[in-house]
């Protein structure tokens, strides 16, 4: 008696963890790089109408003019290298009625890429980790969040 | 390592400083055994293979256990959302550490004992999945493959375990433990984090719960002095 009551409490044990496995297939990491667009005075925010991004290899990412404006754009880091060349040309809204025109723009993105197992149902994620622009022909750059998570509103800020 | 195997065997022997009981603190057999649920789940699975052996040596009411494993984890995965991921874990892993026993039965030498373990793992893990799956598919960049393989990687962990070994026939006993696992620090260096460690299970967290179910068998290999019948003697 005492032994069936030892296997049963046992194997009860072993099914219970088992049945407490249980994993969170959210993920918090994504690839893209948010830029925000500023003047060289660092005190306007551009309001972006339109932007041809192009990186070799990659399809280009391209907003043609539209009516809804926005001041940050995510560029798509390359998910297999731990590098990024974009070029991009930009078209701002300065007033109203003006709009200003910046092209063949550049920049260098260095990162570190870390992989996790969310679980096997979930697959793998790639975090993009301790971002660097080691190359650009802005005025001058800020790197606001160097790790980048879906949640971020902003990683780097351009002043051009 | 040493270090850890060390302060472990001095935590077993702490309780040792009389020389005059040395005779009492003497060893009188050796425990040996297969454990049972992971093996006997690993004959019914193509993707998890597991066996451990387990040994334990008497000290009076403590014992310096042993054991000795290998897990093999595979995972093809296809019914993800985006690209797919494949992943292999396998190696071969240890713990050895001390129990104390809170049952003083000298007949059936049953166990319900309190435990420190250290362990460590010597493994290879490889994995390959798409980039698609990596970002979510959240991507203007074209799909592509991306593969990790490494070998010869070192994991380390403690546990506390609660056991109870129940004789159910002669020298044949039944055994549970229960295992509290803790993961000092990240499992390796490097970019790609260990998600399965033989001997631990699953890097969900830096702790994690397991279960070992034991056959084992004991082979006696001294009788102690019972001092209750030197004393009926005396009478």
């Amino acid at each position: 008696m005492k032994i069936r009551i030892f296997l049963l409490v046992g194997f009860s044990c072993f099914a219970g963890l088992f049945a407490c496995d249980v994993e969170d297939c959210i993920s918090t990491k994504t690839g893209g790089l948010k830029v925000e667009f500023y003047s060289s005075d660092r005190d306007t925010v551009y309001l972006v109408r339109g932007i041809s991004a192009f990186s070799e290899g990659n399809e280009p990412k391209i907003i043609e003019e539209s009516d809804s404006l926005f001041s940050i754009f995510p560029f798509d880091l390359d998910p297999a290298s731990d590098s990024t060349n974009y070029n991009f040309n930009l078209i701002v809204e300065v007033n109203d009625s003006t709009t200003a025109s910046y092209d063949s723009l550049y920049f260098h993105a260095h990162y570190r890429r870390n992989q996790r197992v969310i679980s096997v149902e979930c697959g793998v994620e790639q975090a993009f980790n301790n971002v660097e622009i080691t190359d650009h022909n802005f005025d001058s750059i800020k790197i606001v969040h160097p790790n980048i998570e879906r949640f971020d509103t902003l990683n780097v800020r351009v002043y051009f | 390592m040493s270090e850890y195997i060390f302060k472990i065997l001095l935590f077993t022997f702490w309780s040792l400083p009389v020389f005059g009981q040395v005779d009492k603190f003497a060893p009188t057999s050796i425990r040996v055994g297969g454990e049972a649920a992971s093996f006997g789940y690993s004959l019914f699975k193509d993707d998890f293979k597991s066996w451990e052996v387990e040994g334990d040596v008497d000290f009076y009411r403590y014992f310096l256990v042993f054991d000795w494993g290998y897990n093999s984890f595979f995972q093809a995965s296809d019914q993800i959302t985006y690209g797919y991921f494949n992943y292999k874990s396998s190696g071969r892993y240890f713990r050895v550490g001390p129990d104390i026993n809170f049952i003083r039965n000298e007949r059936t030498k049953n166990v319900l004992a309190l435990g420190l373990r250290y362990g460590q793992s010597n493994f290879k893990e490889s994995a390959d999945y798409s980039t698609y799956n990596a970002v979510e598919n959240e991507t203007t960049w074209p799909e592509d493959t991306l593969s990790y393989s490494e070998g010869n990687i070192t994991g380390r962990w403690m546990e506390m375990n609660a056991s109870l070994k129940a004789r159910i026939f002669k020298n044949l006993y039944l055994g549970l433990t229960i295992r509290y696992k803790i993961l000092p620090g990240g499992s390796k260096e490097g970019t790609f984090q260990t998600y399965y460690l033989p001997g631990f299970g699953k890097i969900i967290n830096k702790n994690n719960w397991g279960l070992s179910y034991y056959i084992s068998y004991r082979f006696p290999f001294r009788e102690k002095k019972r001092h209750y019948f030197i004393k009926e003697e005396k009478k």
